[in-house]
C-alpha cells in the first residue's frame, strides 16, 4: 500500500498541487480510503424518463427536471444526459440537439432536497422525443 | 411506470413524462397555466417496455388521443368521451 501511494504521490504532484496534500495524509495514515473503512461507493442508474410533446421543446428552450423531495441523491455526485429519439416514423432529415446545461442541487428551509437537471434545446430545430437519464456515485 | 401529464384545464394534454416504476418519480417543469397531474397509464401504455424503440409510437398515441380527466382518481380517457371536453 506504502509503495503504491508513493508512486501515485509521485505522479500527482506532477498533475495537480491540489492533490498532494491529500496523498500525502494518505501516505502517513492521516485519512483513511473508503475500503479500509469497510465500504464500497454504489453506483445507481435511472431511467429512461421519457418526454414527449407535439410540436416538441423548441430551440433556445429549457426544461427542468427536478427530482424530490429527498430522492436519496443527497450524498450523491450525479450526471445526467438528454438524448433526442429518432421520429417514429422514417427520418427527421434534420438535426436535434440537446445539452444538459446545470444540475442543481437544493435544499429548501425545511431541509428537504431536491435535484434539478436542465435540459435545452441547443440545436436549431424543435425536439419532440427525447429520453434522460440520471446516474451517480452514492457514498 | 409513472406518467404524469402536462395539461390545461380542458385536460388537452401538452406535455407528457414517463418514468420507469423502480426509480424516483422526477417531475418538469410547465409553462404557466398548466397543470401536471400524475394519472393512472391507460391499457395502451400499461405494459410499455421504454426501452423498446416501439414504445414511441403508443406514447405518441397517446399524447395525440387522450386527454386527462380528474375525477375520484386522476386518468386518460379517449377524447371522444362522454364527458365531452
Amino acid at each position: 500500500m506504502q509503495a503504491v501511494l508513493s508512486t501515485l504521490l509521485d505522479s500527482f504532484i506532477v498533475i495537480s498541487h491540489c492533490n498532494i496534500k491529500v496523498l500525502s495524509d494518505l501516505q502517513q495514515g492521516k485519512l483513511r480510503v473508503g475500503k479500509e473503512r469497510g465500504y464500497m461507493a454504489q453506483v445507481f442508474h435511472h431511467g429512461p424518463y421519457f418526454w414527449a410533446s407535439t410540436p416538441g421543446l423548441p430551440p433556445g428552450a429549457q426544461h427542468s427536471w427536478s427530482w424530490g423531495p429527498n430522492p436519496g441523491f443527497d450524498t450523491s455526485s450525479l450526471v445526467a444526459t438528454a438524448h433526442p429519439l429518432p421520429p417514429i416514423e422514417g427520418q427527421t432529415g434534420v438535426e436535434r440537439r440537446l445539452a444538459v446545461t446545470m444540475i442543481q442541487s437544493h435544499r429548501t428551509a425545511a431541509d428537504s432536497h431536491f435535484v434539478h437537471v436542465f435540459v435545452r434545446n441547443v440545436g436549431s430545430t424543435p425536439v419532440g422525443w427525447y429520453e434522460i437519464y440520471i446516474s451517480g456515485i452514492r457514498h | 411506470m409513472r406518467v404524469l401529464a402536462m395539461h390545461d384545464a380542458q385536460g388537452n394534454i401538452h406535455h407528457i413524462v414517463v418514468g420507469p416504476p423502480d426509480s424516483p418519480p422526477a417531475v418538469v417543469t410547465a409553462e404557466p397555466g398548466l397543470l401536471v397531474t400524475e394519472v393512472e397509464a391507460p391499457e395502451e401504455i400499461a405494459d410499455l417496455d421504454l426501452s423498446d424503440p416501439q414504445s414511441q409510437r403508443q406514447l405518441n398515441e397517446v399524447l395525440q388521443n387522450f386527454r386527462v380527466e380528474a375525477q375520484a382518481e386522476a386518468r386518460l380517457v379517449r377524447k371522444a368521451s362522454e364527458a365531452g371536453y
